[in-house]
């Protein structure tokens, strides 16, 4: 822990997404924790330019489901309502033996850590865009982190493990998010 | 108005006003110009930097927006402090709410409700920017700026404080170099103006003004020295030709009074003349008077014995002495008509003859005329014939006219021999009056056009020799004539020599 802590970049703007996300009008009610990591979810697939020959740029994003929790369910359902750039999610929830072939996204339960230990470098070589809420993901091996800090919820972004996969995340996203550039430690 | 206040003025003052004016009106103009040029420059540079200010900030802050990162947002609003320009600026989520807001310290803190098109608009005070926030070709937010617009117009005003200053210092400048340099032009001018006010005022025509450049001015002073000799040689001239004039107008008069002086003399003498004429005439008529009288007085006496002793002869049948009786009461008959006919004359000419006019029937006269010189006619051989064409009254002096036509009758009778002798009487008229015409025609010797103008003259005959042969005094023609005028009427004559002559009497008709 005091090692990633080291590794972290100090620059990189925290985003600090709490309440007023686009998909709220001002007069509902406050979102919960879930609702406003799917849509951070979908916002993030907007700025990333996936591997060129695992993303077809006309069909729909695959996005896989590594183990079931609570934010998993919520974002099956968020992702079927929210399309980006006009493409739609295809959503997969991946049994305990299935190989994630096919994935462009993977979302990690926290539940499943293990098991993503294990085929992790399958993905990168797969080019797969992972993410997870755990609060060490992005420092161990996974692309996009996206745990709670304080009150906020906090993008962390692996950009050394992004080049690995082969996938281009936009400035303009790095400039909200917590930037890693370290290989990860396991 | 410029035009009326230098008209007034003297020209070096013309001069410098209208250098001045037209040096200011072009610097105004240009400051007008290069102001508007300034100012359009400046508003489409602020709005293409206020343009690029509101793209950047959109680029900028796409992820904040579409993340709804407020802090991200006013971090990235937050870098206008760098542009005092910019008084207020808004970032609008991709729901039209506001994710942050920045304001120049002193500017109210609210925000227009979103556009989510390219605008940019000025108001009075700002210029209002509304730029959309799109990624991947997705509107996420829109920014809004408003511009202070006090930098352009304190620019403005700037410009205009140092244009007014400018144009006074370059309109002063202009004044100054203009009073030097209208020298070149005025001094010349006003140098011959004075000289001409000189020469009208003294009549000194030798004056010349000096020329002291090539310019037109230059030309215009040669041509007014020019002017100046012309009129001076014009002037001794009139003067000569005064002087001759009068010299000639003084010889002429004293001709003119030499010769009226002349011609009064030969007026006088004129006049002298004529009173001596008309004494001589008055002299010579009173004398023909009296003489005829005296004479007739004695003729009478010897008529009278004559007759008186011609009847005694043939009484005592002394047949030779009454022959040479006969003979002396005929040469003394004779003498006595001379005689009357000179008194008649005399009388005439004396303006003492008297008229007894009263009115006659033209017929009577004739009968008795025709009747007394039918038989002179026969003593000649000659056939009188008579033709009456028309007649009527005229009031004469009966025995005076028939005077006047028994001599003309006797004259064509006397002249006449072998031939015809016609009395014709007519009516006739002449202009406007009635009258009567007796026509004497005869087939004698005829008169020549020279003997015509003569015939009427007293004491003439055609010639001297007929005087011998056919006897009397030439007086008969002169007092017939002057009887007919007397009494209003004429005698003409025409003839061809050879052929014969015809005397025409014309006497004025009147009513009974």
């Amino acid at each position: 822990m005091r090692a990633n802590r080291s590794a972290l970049r100090a620059g990189g703007a925290i985003a600090l997404i709490a309440m007023s996300l686009s998909l709220c009008a001002a007069q509902e009610p406050i979102p919960d924790e879930y609702q406003v990591r799917a849509a951070i979810i979908v916002n993030i697939v907007r700025f990333v330019t996936f591997k060129q020959n695992g993303d077809d740029l006309r069909g729909p994003i695959r996005l896989c489901l590594l183990g079931y929790d609570q934010q998993s369910a919520l974002l099956e359902g968020y992702l079927s309502a929210h399309p980006v750039d006009g493409r739609p999610f295809q959503v997969r929830r991946l049994s305990n033996s299935e190989r994630p072939e096919g994935c462009q996204a993977l979302y990690v339960s926290p539940g499943e850590r293990r098991r993503f230990d294990e085929i992790s470098e399958a993905l990168l070589g797969a080019g797969v865009l992972t993410i997870s809420d755990d609060r060490t993901f992005a420092f161990s091996g996974g692309i996009v982190g996206l745990p709670v800090v304080g009150e906020r919820i906090e993008i962390q972004v692996n950009l050394v493990r992004a080049e690995q996969s082969g996938i281009v995340i936009s400035s303009r996203l790095l400039g909200l998010a917590k930037v890693i550039r370290k290989v990860a430690n396991r | 108005m410029i035009s009326r206040f230098v008209r007034g003025r003297r020209i070096r003052a013309k001069l410098v006003v209208l250098s001045t004016v037209v040096a200011g009106s072009a610097l105004v103009l240009a400051g007008i110009a290069f102001w508007a040029y300034q100012s359009i420059l400046y508003v489409e540079a602020l709005k293409r930097e206020s343009s690029t200010i509101a793209q950047m900030l959109a680029d900028n802050s796409i992820a904040a927006l579409t993340f709804s990162d407020k802090a991200a947002a006013t971090e990235i609003a937050n870098t206008l402090r760098a542009e005092p320009r910019v008084a207020k600026a808004c970032f609008f989520g991709s729901s039209d709410a506001v994710m942050a807001i920045y304001r120049r310290s002193g500017e109210p803190g609210d925000c227009p409700p979103a556009n989510p098109h390219v605008v940019a608009r000025f108001t009075p005070h700002h210029l209002l920017i509304f730029h959309p926030v799109s990624f991947n070709a997705e509107t996420v937010g829109s920014v809004y700026l408003e511009i202070d617009l006090a930098e352009m117009y304190g620019m403005w005003i700037r410009f205009g404080i140092i244009s007014a200053i400018v144009l006074c210092m370059a309109t002063l400048f202009a004044m100054g170099i203009s009073s030097k340099l209208q020298r070149t032009i005025s001094e010349p001018i006003l140098h011959l103006a004075s000289i001409a006010s000189q020469v009208s005022g003294s009549g000194h025509y030798s004056l010349r003004a000096l020329k002291t450049s090539d310019d037109e001015t230059g030309q215009l002073i040669d041509q007014f020295n020019d002017m100046m000799a012309k009129i001076s040689e014009r002037d001794k001239e009139l003067k000569r030709a005064q002087d001759e004039l009068e010299l000639r107008v003084e010889e002429r008069t004293q001709s003119l009074r030499v010769e009226i002086a002349e011609r009064k003399a030969v007026e006088q003498s004129l006049v002298n003349a004529k009173l001596a004429a008309e004494e001589a005439n008055a002299a010579k008529s009173g004398f023909l008077a009296n003489m005829s009288h005296e004479l007739r007085t004695p003729l009478n006496a010897i008529l009278g014995y004559s007759e008186m002793l011609e009847e005694d002869a043939r009484a005592a049948g002394n047949t030779t002495a009454v022959s040479d009786l006969q003979r002396i009461l005929f040469a003394g008959r004779h003498l006595l008509n001379l005689v009357n006919d000179v008194l008649d004359i005399s009388k005439i000419e004396a303006g003492a003859l008297q008229l007894h006019l009263e009115t006659v029937h033209s017929n009577d006269i004739t009968r008795e005329v025709v009747a007394t010189v039918e038989p002179l006619a026969r003593n000649n051989g000659n056939r009188l014939e008579l033709r009456v064409d028309g007649g009527g009254f005229m009031r004469v002096d009966v025995l005076k006219f028939r005077q006047s036509l028994l001599n003309l009758l006797s004259n064509a009778c006397k002249f006449t021999s072998n031939g015809t002798i016609s009395l014709t009487v007519a009516r006739s008229v002449q202009g406007d009056s009635k009258m009567l015409r007796w026509d004497v025609r005869d087939t004698g010797v005829g008169i020549s056009e020279t003997d015509m103008k003569r015939l009427f003259q007293p004491f003439s005959q055609v010639d001297s020799s007929s005087t011998r042969r056919h006897g009397g005094t030439g007086l008969g023609l002169a007092i017939s004539q002057r009887l007919c005028s007397m009494m209003g009427g004429s005698i003409t004559l025409a003839s061809a020599p050879g052929v014969g002559s015809t005397f025409t009497v014309h006497m004025p008709a009147v009513d009974q």
